[in-house]
């Protein structure tokens, strides 16, 4: 398991463990609030997912959304889109690698995989399964996206699959 | 390897898996609500 954090595979019920909407810090795993401290009962600790260094993703400038119904660009939109562009450069403080946005992501230096107090999976695999436990609606935040929560419907059972800090 | 979880967790896995593929948790909403808190993050920020 990942560094001892979780133990088992864990469960947690929604709206028994966090009663606030939930941040969910960019390149972090957990309900963290926006000082990186845990809120809810995911805590201490921290699981990293992260990719394939290899294999970087590039981000458009601009999500297609964001485009109005006469292929330009949305003003409203936009200046959103450039906002969650901004907050995946600042959130970066070291600890955060998601190798989704590794590509335009500043890393002051290697990571730690054996940090001990962050457990990682490295080139995760997502697996879901609304066909045994079905969906849940809950209000999802975002610090890419910071500010405002909406609810949106999500598997309620998900597994990741990956090798740990030491390759296993 | 792996971490399965319900609830919380399962939605924390779902919602870092996606950001690996580029995708933030508002470009799962639906155009209304996608819209409503693009808009909101641009003002409230």
């Amino acid at each position: 398991m990942v560094g001892g954090l979780f133990g088992e595979p864990v469960s947690f019920l929604i709206g028994e463990q966090s009663p606030q909407p939930l941040v969910l810090p960019f390149g972090l795993l957990g309900a963290l609030d926006e000082s990186g401290d845990p809120v809810g009962q995911l805590g201490p600790g921290r699981l990293q997912l992260i990719g394939d260094l290899s294999d970087q993703v590039t981000f458009p400038d601009q999500v297609p959304e964001a485009l109005d119904a006469d292929g330009g660009l949305d003003p409203a939109l936009a200046g959103a889109d450039r906002r969650i562009t901004g907050d995946r450069e600042r959130t970066d403080l070291g600890r955060v690698v998601d190798v989704g946005a590794a590509a335009e992501l500043p890393r002051p230096g290697p990571t730690d995989l054996h940090d001990p107090v962050s457990g990682y999976v490295v080139n995760p695999r997502l697996a879901t399964a609304t066909a045994i436990a079905g969906t849940l609606t809950y209000p999802e935040g975002c610090l890419s996206v910071p500010g405002p929560y909406a609810p949106l419907e999500r598997a309620a059972l998900a597994q990741v699959t990956g090798v740990d800090a030491d390759g296993r | 390897m792996s971490v399965s979880g319900t609830g919380l967790l399962a939605r924390c896995l779902q919602h870092e898996a996606d950001h690996l593929d580029g995708i933030v948790y508002v470009d799962r909403l639906s155009p209304e609500n996608r819209r409503e808190t693009l808009t909101a993050a641009r003002l409230d920020g």
